[in-house]
């Protein structure tokens, strides 16, 4: 049986042309090939829900054998952050109403601003190499290309594909994934015993002055809180540009821009979005801290590796943002531009 | 025309290739062993290879390939050109041998699954894509290797099953 005849070669050959073909045509982006993903996708559904019915037993089975050990840690885990929160709830609440009376008072904008949706994660990508999940949720509920997705604990990734009901998000982690942050440096501010009464139509200017000393727990009626020491943000900070690195392996901000002011990025420094007129992404969502301060080459600059604050591993629910910047508004994006 | 193409390889592939396609985008997606997914498909199109020949290897590369790129969302045609090779080489193997037994077919679809796995980071590097070259490779090659040669005895009939080849029963073959 010989192998290469002048024929097999022929084939083989127009195969790989034919894919390099396809391939080209599918990275300068063409509607065709996108509606016959489109197409695809719908019809696979019926036979991914009857996958999932054959699936789901033995998948319970896997995870019982293989994560038992995990999840009673993790339930340890959790026990223990609840008390933790419990202890700084009251001083957080008081935190955020009086962020959003300043809010509210200098007209500024917050991510708390901005409308939601939030989305069940019905499935990620097989790939070994991507990191991305799917939502069903889609355009029918306003989510479009480039939006940001968060978790309760901060940016999980951006949108980068939308049907009319399902959406595909990649993760931060995703090697293509790339947005403008900013390093923000927290200073720790000694609290004390405070007492504080909020009088009826006291103005926001007053409040103002007291978060120059001291936390001030707005809880009507004369109430003493014992605050433990917490954190405020330091105006300062550096911006850069945050990329994933792959599964496994936590993002790094690199083309950190050199403020003097501000000093070198230091471990425990608060990474979040940077927003801009161009960015898909509003300011302030919170990503993760810098765990890692390093010098890379000469071209690189500093590099400072950050551990996101959402856990991206187990993801179910997540919150995409409808947030769409004036200059952006009615047009796509692609998915590797940094947003 | 038609007819050729009903009496081909591709119906049964694709058909097939809708159920290998969903059961990795359902189940296999969380049976990770070593956190690495374990590539049906690519399985697949290696054992179809390594059942089937070079040309018929490489054709269900190709078309399962496609398929999975579809519905991945990965850029079409990267899954083409990895699969196309996986089933390729793990064809090409067969020239060691006239009628390979179960360990030796065994031993070419991991061949053929190891290469079509070590071409995705290359075919993604061709495209632009930066970052992929890590040392986890080390943990996925090895992983989707073993895991493909594993359902190998599975896969190997079911290739050629689609691939429309019979198996020769050299006993029952006559002397010229």
């Amino acid at each position: 049986m010989s192998l290469y005849t002048p024929g097999r070669r022929r084939a083989i050959l127009l195969l790989l042309l034919s894919s390099l073909l396809i391939l080209t045509i599918d990275l300068r982006g063409n509607a065709l090939l996108d509606g016959i993903r489109s197409g695809y996708n719908q019809a696979m559904r019926p036979f991914e829900s009857a996958a999932e019915v054959v699936a789901r037993p033995v998948r319970n089975a896997w995870r019982g054998i293989t994560r038992y050990d995990d999840l009673e840690a993790e339930n340890q885990r959790l026990r223990e952050q609840i008390q933790a929160m419990q202890a700084n709830d009251i001083v957080a609440r008081a935190s955020i109403a009086q962020y959003y009376e300043l809010l509210a008072y200098f007209e500024l904008e917050s991510p708390g601003s901005y409308d939601r949706v939030v989305a069940y994660v019905v499935g990620q990508t097989p790939s070994n190499l991507d990191q991305v999940i799917e939502i069903n949720k889609g355009t029918n509920d306003g989510i479009r290309e480039g939006m940001a997705v968060i978790s309760p604990n901060g940016v999980v990734g951006k949108v980068t594909d939308a049907s009319s009901d399902r959406s595909r998000v990649m993760l931060i982690t995703d090697t293509r994934y790339a947005v403008q942050v900013k390093v923000v440096r927290p200073e720790p501010v000694t609290t004390t015993t405070t007492t504080t009464t909020t009088l009826p139509g006291a103005t926001p200017a007053s409040v103002l002055d007291t978060t120059t000393s001291t936390t001030v727990a707005t809880v009507p009626g004369a109430t003493t809180t014992v605050a433990p020491t917490t954190t405020l943000p330091d105006p300062q900070r550096e911006t850069g540009e945050l990329a994933g690195r792959g599964p496994g392996e936590s993002p790094e901000v690199i083309f950190v821009a050199d403020t003097p002011g501000f000093g070198l990025p230091e471990v425990g420094d608060i990474v979040s979005t940077s927003g801009g007129s161009l960015s898909l992404a509003p300011a302030d969502l919170p990503i993760g801290r810098v765990v890692e301060v390093r010098q890379g080459s000469p071209a690189q600059g500093l590099i400072v590796v950050v551990e996101p604050y959402a856990n991206l591993d187990d993801l179910e629910f997540v919150q995409v943002i409808l947030y769409t910047p004036e200059r952006e508004s009615g047009t796509n994006t692609t998915s590797t531009q940094p947003d | 025309m038609f007819a050729s193409l009903v009496q081909g390889p591709l119906p049964r592939l694709v058909l097939v290739g809708i159920m290998l396609v969903a059961l990795q985008e359902t189940l296999f997606i969380d049976l990770r062993p070593a956190a690495v997914t374990i590539q049906v498909v690519l399985a697949l199109a290696a054992a179809a290879g390594a059942a089937a020949g070079p040309q018929k290897g490489a054709l269900a590369g190709f078309v399962l390939g496609m398929m999975y790129d579809l519905r991945a969302g990965s850029p079409l045609g990267s899954s083409s050109l990895s699969m196309g090779l996986g089933g390729f080489v793990a064809g090409y193997s067969l020239s060691i041998t006239v009628d390979p037994q179960w360990w030796l077919a065994m031993i070419f679809t991991g061949i053929g699954a190891a290469v079509g796995e070590t071409m995705v980071p290359v075919v993604r590097s061709f495209i632009g894509e930066e970052g992929h070259f890590t040392p986890r490779l080390f943990t996925v090659i090895p992983v989707v290797t073993v895991a493909a040669m594993i359902l190998s005895p599975l896969f190997v009939p079911l290739g050629r099953w689609c691939m429309r080849v019979k198996k020769v029963d050299w006993t029952k073959v006559k002397a010229p």
